[in-house]
């Protein structure tokens, strides 16, 4: 899917806008709140909260889990990546984010062996190709994320690799939706950490659907 | 852990090659099994881009079944359909 080309499809854009405003009821008011401050970005420099009817109203939401990262979390990543003996492995995604004196890219390119990974399980094969190095994880994720990051630590385990460690920075959706749901308004979490949720709690998936 | 979701597996869905963030966007990626050997499984999403998965979360599997995977690892199977 090239997101490029798609997403900004003007003819898509409008027609899924006139469906929206065909499907819901004129004489009821909607709350729709995303969750990821990235979305909430999004939002505002394409305009999508004009493409949509007036009962429908955006609220912003708690915030994905690199969004609400503690700055002194990101600092305390910078001073593990700093170690000479240390190759410091983490998503793409965390790359950016500041710290109260620089981020990950800038220490990258003042020496540290810092490596951007897809999966956690690409920092162990890291691990595993160099034993003579301490590896790693900077984990960080809704519980979508956290199984990989359970799962690479158990490979790690069963393989007997001991220069592989994390560095965990995984939050939870629950606590802040059940409080949202709670609250009795309507909420849509759109994201897959909410579907997770909600299919492993029958209760849960009751009030999020 | 497995869960049924239904999901289309005609283009439209994330694909192995998406440019958004892991966390950020949350994206659950829908991919065909195409062989597995071990805990590793050989999938190719709906653009033909192949990858191996890790799926011990979602064990037994079968080839030519759908698992839905995040950040490298099968965290769900689906079943084909409209979402």
């Amino acid at each position: 899917m090239k997101y490029v080309s798609e997403f900004r499809n003007a003819d898509l854009a409008r027609a899924v806008s006139s469906e929206i405003a065909s499907t819901i009821d004129p004489n009821r008011h909607y709350k729709l709140m995303e969750v990821c401050g990235g979305h909430t970005h999004t939002i505002y420099r394409h305009g999508i909260k004009d493409l949509l009817p007036d009962q429908i109203e955006l609220v912003h939401g708690p915030g994905c889990p690199v969004c609400v990262l503690p700055m002194g979390r990101v600092d305390e990543g910078i001073s593990i990546a700093e170690k000479p003996e240390v190759i410091f492995t983490c998503f793409g995604d965390m790359m950016r984010v500041p710290g109260s004196k620089g981020n990950l890219l800038e220490v990258k390119a003042e020496g540290a062996d810092i490596r951007m990974v897809y999966s956690p399980l690409d920092a162990l094969r890291i691990a595993r190709e160099n034993p003579d190095r301490e590896v790693v994880f900077y984990a960080i994720g809704f519980e979508t994320t956290a199984p990989s990051t359970a799962l690479t630590l158990q490979r790690a385990k069963k393989e007997g690799i001991g220069n592989f460690s994390v560095f965990c920075n995984h939050v939870t959706i629950v606590p802040p939706v059940r409080a949202l749901l709670d609250s009795h308004r309507l909420i849509k979490c759109a994201t897959y950490s909410c579907r997770v949720v909600a299919g492993n709690s029958s209760g849960w998936k009751q009030a999020a659907d | 852990m497995t869960m049924q979701i239904d999901i289309s597996m005609t283009p439209g869905s994330c694909t192995l090659d998406h440019d958004g963030c892991i966390t950020c966007s949350d994206a659950g990626i829908p991919v065909r099994v195409i062989s597995f050997e071990g805990d590793d499984a050989l999938c190719e999403d709906t653009a033909g881009n192949r990858a191996e998965i890790a799926i011990e979360l979602v064990v037994p599997v079968e080839v030519g079944e759908i698992l839905l995977t995040h950040g490298g690892v099968a965290i769900g199977r689906v079943s084909e359909g409209k979402s």
